[in-house]
């Protein structure tokens, strides 16, 4: 029904006088360019700010770093010279002005305003120790500043503020301007060098700690990478009922670049349809202000002038509008989900030039005088002929919003997303990529198993592949095992990004094709836990993760237990960083971190792309080792001594077990030659010795040749008589050790390069050089002389003059030898020597342990531990959008278009709550987005949503309860804390789901604890309930055990007033999309269609979306005729079918009509029973199509299609309806044809 | 009070029997199924003249001739108009005009015409 209808519908059984007029309107500014000049040598375009004062404007600027005043009471005159106010500002300030309020940065960085009516007192702000650029609400002050060299920082100066907003990567000082409007405040700026104009929401007026910074939303879509388009910012102010922004655009193009000033009008959802355009030549970007009847946008050389219109929901100028019953007729034709059209039969003589294609027209209707707004529509016909009766003109018009919706095709695409979401066992790797590592579920069999690293001292990094952002949040859920040696190390990262191969080549300067996996640059802002992380001790530290180099930003001292389950969240919002803890069986989060990110690097390596991370390290005992066969069972290695004498081993993937290690020390190696590949050390160089030996006290050894060999420690320098390194060795040293061999060697006077391959042995036993050789006589090295050992006739007992160093297998063909019993097998030219190094051991005694295969290895590491890992269960990210909404979606397209949409709503009121209590509201479907303002909340007390309660929520003290279940998000209250909480309701009450602090510590040392205040939305999809504060992500909670719920309710828990709101059309769009290609209309349609959403023209020209229809009572006895109509266009069967399936047949249909059958798309339905209500509902609307009625009477001034009204016997629902007041010929017509349809299935 | 009408600055008699100043109110009359009638009232009155206007072929100025009516009724615009009472209204002639002639001698000097017209204010 339209809105105030009723004086006129008590009219309608009594004889009355039908009136009827129509206003035409241009909406249109046309601005005209006037010259002017100006003394003190300002060039367009300039910083000059200006606010509306007394008959005219007041300018302020800056000159020389001066303060310049300039009131102009009479636009229309030669405009007086600025005022030089002799303050000396600070260099690179800029002074603003608003109300009459000149504020400005006094040279000694101290921020000061004087009232331009009483100028000469002077009030004062909080300083900011750089320059500033200004942006005034009437005696508060905001003010930007570069904080530090890669970021801008808006924060207020008014000594309450306990927030401020960053933004990154410009290289100037943006232009920055902030308006009231609404009970919030809004600023302007931009955060791109390229130009993008950005909102950003401030609730709280930064009053006694309520400041609440939404997140900058592009005022008109412009990409974040986009080179093509370009806005830059002018200034902002309140004219009428809107906030204007006025700016440069750019485009760019092959051609030449196009370019001029703009306006856009919001705020929330801008307009850039038909009316945007101020001027080309120059560039001004002047602040725009209605003066009288005036739109003035100036600048330093020139102002523009355009006759006020009603764009921004004032009065427009006199002579651009006119109100006239100059026409004979009017037909207006109105129906669901489709634009109202309307015909006036004008007459030809109506020449005011408002009443013309492009103008709105406004119609009214009386009865007796008593008027009522029928339709407003945008001309798009202006007809007129000459026929053989006379002239004729018809002018018709198109509901205004669906006109403007579909006549406008977006210059940019529009991409709106709403959050991302992943959350999920990690190893379900359809949600997480491994960026690095090895990693595998703990039970394959189990999906719920935590997911580990299996490399160990190797970091592993697995991201999300939801969509990326530029902040957000990503938590992981973490466990690891105890363990002496086993150090854990891990964290979670957001505005992660792993580099392309392409710029991993660049950066590295090699091939694409010689990449490995570990050579791409990971980035990202990271939070790691460890046993080192806070000075040296265990703690979080957080990281700016830049090419794989993490730089530490701050840490935090935190001890986490092993075996205990936990999580770890970390959250980047506009540069505020938060990284937060909780044990999985506490409640409550612990904000570990807040750190305002300060680093002149970037925070995101590509804004665009960055994703939730989780990182993991197992970090154990490691060191080097030497190659080793299949079937050795000693482990050469560097350093163990950080190992313990028993354990598992992991050597590439290849398992050991050892029961001992050496303990003696290891003679040290050399330094300084040829080191094979991996060795820390040039290996020693030996002759290995095949000779026989006598050694009283080594007892197994004696006479077992091949068992030892020969230690000659040589310095490679062609000598092998430098014994030094064994020097001071007693016998018997080096047992235990391992003697590593290797491929490779030294023939004569050359290294050869030494391979990687070769095998390990232990020393068995160590004589320092006594040790007795058989010596033969032959030294030409007959074969077969071991049989002559002994005989004095072949060879003698020597005593030899090196130490001897006996292993545990025969060295000597292992080094390639003969069976040449001595050393030196050839001319000198050719000495052989094998080359090996002693080394701490390993005495292993399983090769190829749990279930792993024995193998060759070369130099690598051998790590201890190696079963043990971080566990992980739960990878969850959140991207910072905030949920858009079907409503949200119309309401910005529309509003892009130039048009107006409001949606049907459960509630949308400001609610009185005398006491606790709560207003609830049945709501059938699981998902759903609302929103409330957050009420001043006194102590220990609370206010938020209940959803999902199956059954009635009452009461019990300050909090909800349902006995069958639900939960209760709120924010809530404890002393100068506040929460973001979510319970479960109880019988009883509620008990705590999960409770994470709110800002619970400023990030720029605001001395003001900080108390959130503004439009808290909530949006609940599936298991996880998202919560944004202006725009800005608060937390996403997850929990299962409520799937459905019938109701959902607004709470608070103490007397007080607030607004809240759910619109009927409340489900999530996952992301609102205009290409360039299409029209609004087009648009909207795609986005209606599955949905089954309804919609008309409003009488001021907005659209109206809704699901159902509304009851609007009993229609008067105005019906002359009726006509009904059977058709047989029934649906009996049919299947919804989307993401679950629903078929549903009626049983009484099916049997009087029979089978017809039907599958609808029901896409958006989130669970069976939604798409069962979408069956029944299609199957009842097709009922009722089967009946259409049409009936013939009076004009009903209040009756809109979608109406449902008793007719009398029948309630029928309006689905178009036809008015026709005027002359037909002679005859007077006042009528109404409307179409109906049942409202209720018989 | 005249006993003659002024058109287009001229005078004319009329033939008071048919001459009938006449005011119209549009209004709809709604029968409804009820039984009841319903009323509606257009937003404006409109004013006329219609009846027998005489012009002698002899008339002498200020009266008009047939001719002069004949001229006045091709007038494709509004037309001063002064009724009995001596008010002046402004009018337009309604589309058709019937002329009859007294005499079968239609130029006969002492002939008149006799034009059925309706005006209409504007």
């Amino acid at each position: 029904m339209r809105t105030g209808h009723e004086d006129l519908t008590d009219l309608i059984n009594q004889p009355k006088e039908v009136g009827l007029s129509a206003t035409f309107r241009k909406t249109l500014p046309v601005f005209s360019r006037y010259a002017m000049t100006n003394s003190i040598g300002l060039t367009d375009p300039a910083w000059i700010d200006a606010c509306n004062w007394l008959t005219g404007i007041l300018r302020v600027t800056s000159v020389g770093n001066v303060l310049y005043t300039q009131y102009i009471p009479d636009i229309h005159a030669a405009w007086p010279t600025w005022s030089n106010t002799g303050i000396a500002l600070y260099p690179g300030s800029r002074p603003a002005v608003d109300a009459g309020y000149v504020w400005y940065q006094m040279a000694t960085n101290e921020i000061r305003y004087r009232y331009y009516g009483t100028w000469s007192s002077e009030g004062s702000a909080s300083s900011v120790p750089g320059a500033a650029a200004l942006a005034p609400i009437g005696t508060r002050c905001y003010a930007i500043w570069q904080r530090n060299a890669g970021a801008y920082e808006i924060l207020a100066r008014n000594g309450q503020d306990s927030s401020q907003y960053t933004i990154y990567g410009l290289t100037s000082m943006p232009r920055i301007d902030a308006v009231s409007f609404g009970g919030k405040e809004y600023f302007y700026t931009m955060d791109r060098d390229a130009a993008r104009v950005i909102e950003i929401k401030h609730a709280g007026n930064a009053v006694s700690g309520a400041d609440n910074y939404g997140v900058g939303r592009s005022v008109v879509p412009i990409d974040a990478i986009d080179e093509v388009y370009g806005l830059k910012l002018g200034y902002a102010s309140v004219i009428d009922n809107k906030v204007v922004v006025t700016g440069r655009l750019t485009r760019t193009s092959d051609d030449a670049p196009v370019s001029f000033d703009v306006y856009a009008a919001g705020p929330e959802n801008f307009s850039f349809g038909r009316e945007m355009f101020i001027h080309g030549e120059p560039e001004v970007m002047g602040k725009m202000l209605r003066v009288g009847n005036e739109f003035i946008v100036s600048g330093a050389t020139c102002y523009h002038l355009a006759q006020a219109t009603t764009l921004f929901g004032g009065t427009g100028h006199p002579d651009l509008q006119v109100t006239t019953s100059e026409f004979s007729n009017i037909a207006l034709t109105e129906a669901e989900s489709r634009s109202a059209n309307l015909d006036i039969d004008m007459s030809p003589d109506a020449s005011h030039p408002a009443i013309a294609a492009g103008s709105e027209v406004e119609l009214e209707m009386a009865y007796n005088d008593n008027w009522i707004n029928m339709a407003t529509c945008i001309v798009d016909l202006d007809r007129s002929g000459t026929e053989e009766n006379g002239r004729a003109r018809i002018v018709s018009g198109v509901g205004k919003s669906a006109e403007r919706v579909a006549a406008w095709s977006p210059d940019q695409g529009v991409y709106i997303p709403s959050q991302a979401i992943m959350y999920d066992n990690p190893a379900n790797m359809t949600k997480v990529i491994r960026a690095t590592g090895k990693w595998e579920s703990t039970d394959p069999e189990d999906a719920t198993a935590p997911v580990k690293l299996n490399d160990l001292n190797k970091l592993g990094v697995l991201y999300s592949t939801a969509r990326a952002s530029r902040g957000g949040a990503m938590r992981g859920k973490f466990s690891f095992p105890p363990g002496t040696y086993f150090k854990p190390y891990y964290g979670v990262a957001v505005n992660y990004y792993r580099e392309t191969a392409a710029e991993a080549a660049g950066r590295l300067g090699v091939e694409i094709n010689d990449l490995e996996d570990d050579m791409f640059g990971h980035n990202g802002i990271v939070a790691i836990y460890s046993g080192t992380e806070h000075a040296g001790a265990s703690g979080i530290g957080l990281y700016l993760w830049k090419d794989s180099v993490m730089t530490k930003l701050a840490s935090m001292s935190l001890f986490i237990s092993a075996n205990v389950w936990h999580w770890l969240q970390i959250e980047f919002i506009e540069g505020e960083i938060r990284v937060k803890y909780r044990l999985d069986s506490d409640v409550l989060w612990t904000e570990c971190i807040t750190f305002m990110y300060n680093s002149t690097t970037l925070p995101w390596k590509r804004e665009t792309l960055g994703r939730g991370a989780i990182l993991v390290k197992n970090l154990v005992p490691e060191v080097t080792c030497y190659p080793v066969g299949p079937g050795d069972f000693t482990l050469g290695t560097e350093d163990h001594s950080a190992f313990p004498t028993t354990g598992t081993l992991r050597v590439d993937d290849e398992q050991m077990v050892f029961t001992s290690k050496s303990t003696v020390t290891a003679p040290a190696n050399w330094v300084g030659y040829t080191k094979p590949p991996g060795w820390n050390v040039s290996p020693r160089i030996f002759w290995p010795n095949n000779n026989a030996f006598k050694s009283a006290d080594k007892a197994g050894f004696y006479d077992a040749p091949k068992l030892g060999v020969k230690v000659m420690a040589t310095a490679y320098n062609g000598e092998e008589t430098d014994y030094t390194p064994f020097a001071g060795f007693p016998d018997h040293s080096f047992i235990g050790l391992a003697l590593v061999t290797l491929s490779g060697g030294v023939i004569g006077g050359e290294m050869r390069s030494f391979g990687t391959g070769g095998r390990t042995f232990r020393v068995l036993d160590f004589d320092d050089n006594n040790i007795s050789a058989w010596i033969p006589n032959d030294w030409q090295y007959p074969s077969g002389w071991q049989q002559y050992i002994n005989d004095g006739s072949k060879g003698a007992w020597g005593t030899l003059s090196a130490a001897t160093i006996f292993a545990n297998a025969d060295l000597h063909h292992i080094f390639g030898f003969s069976e040449n019993p001595l050393e030196d097998p050839g001319p000198s030219s050719e000495i052989y020597r094998g080359a090996f190094a002693l080394t701490p051991a390993f005495h292993i005694t399983t090769r190829g342990a749990n279930g792993t295969l024995a193998i060759t290895h070369g130099v690598t590491k051998a790590q201890l531990d190696p079963g043990k890992s971080v566990f992980c269960s739960i990878a969850a990210s959140f991207t910072q959008e905030e949920d858009q909404s079907v409503e949200d979606a119309l309401e910005i397209i529309v509003g892009m278009a130039g048009g107006k949409a409001a949606c049907k709503t459960t509630v949308d009121e400001t609610h009185v709550f005398a006491s606790a209590n709560v207003v609830q509201y049945v709501n059938d479907h699981k998902n759903l987005i609302c929103e409330m303002e957050v009420p001043p909340l006194v102590s220990l007390n609370h206010a938020g949503v209940v959803f999902r309660a199956p059954g009635l929520v009452t009461m019990n003290g300050t909090y909800p309860s349902c006995s069958t279940g639900g939960y209760y998000l709120a924010v809530e209250r404890t002393a100068g804390g506040y929460y973001l909480a979510l319970f479960k309701l109880t019988s009883t009450g509620v008990s705590y789901v999960e409770r994470v602090p709110i800002h619970a510590s400023n990030t720029n040392g605001a001395a003001t604890a900080h108390v959130p205040a503004g439009t808290l939305k909530v949006s609940v999809q599936d298991s996880c309930f998202s919560a944004w504060l202006n725009g800005r992500y608060l937390h996403t909670f997850y929990h299962t055990e409520y799937a459905d719920g019938l109701r959902v309710g607004f709470v608070s828990g103490q007397a007080s007033t607030f607004h809240i709101h759910l619109s009927e059309l409340d489900d999530l769009l996952a992301d609102i999309v205009v290409g360039t290609r299409g029209n609004g209309m087009s648009v909207i349609g795609e986005l209606l269609g599955d949905r089954h959403i309804l919609w008309r023209d409003e009488p001021d020209g907005s659209l109206f979306f809704y699901k159902t229809r509304t009851f609007a009572g009993d229609l008067p006895d105005i019906v002359s005729a009726v006509s009904d109509t059977r058709t047989d266009a029934m649906i009996t069967r049919m299947r919804a079918e989307g993401l679950l399936i629903s078929e549903i047949y009626d049983v009484d249909l099916l049997r009087d009509y029979g089978n017809t059958f039907a599958t609808v798309n029901a896409r958006h339905a989130n669970n069976v029973s939604e798409a069962r209500a979408e069956a029944r509902l299609l199957i009842d609307e097709a009922w009722r199509n089967a009946f259409p009625r049409r009936y013939i009477m009076d004009v009903h001034p209040g009756l809109q299609p979608g109406d449902a009204i008793n007719f009398g016997e029948l309630t029928n629902i309006v689905r178009s309806q036809s008015i026709t007041i005027g002359f037909a010929g002679n005859n007077f017509v006042c009528e109404m044809q409307c179409d109906a349809i049942p409202y209720a299935r018989e | 009070m005249n006993d003659y009408i002024i058109l287009d600055g001229k005078r004319y008699r009329i033939a008071h029997e048919s001459w009938e100043p006449n005011e119209e109110r549009p209004m709809t009359v709604r029968r409804l199924m009820s039984g009841a009638t319903n009323v509606t009232f257009g937003p404006a009155t409109f004013t006329g003249w219609s009846g027998t206007v005489m012009a002698d072929v002899s008339a002498v100025a200020p009266f008009g001739t047939p001719a002069d009516l004949r001229t006045t009724y091709k007038k494709r615009t509004s037309l001063s108009f002064t009724d009995h009472y001596g008010t002046a209204h402004t009018v337009v002639i309604d589309r058709r005009v019937g002329e009859k002639s007294i005499s079968p001698m239609h130029d006969a000097p002492d002939n008149t015409f006799r034009m059925n017209l309706a005006l209409i204010k504007l």
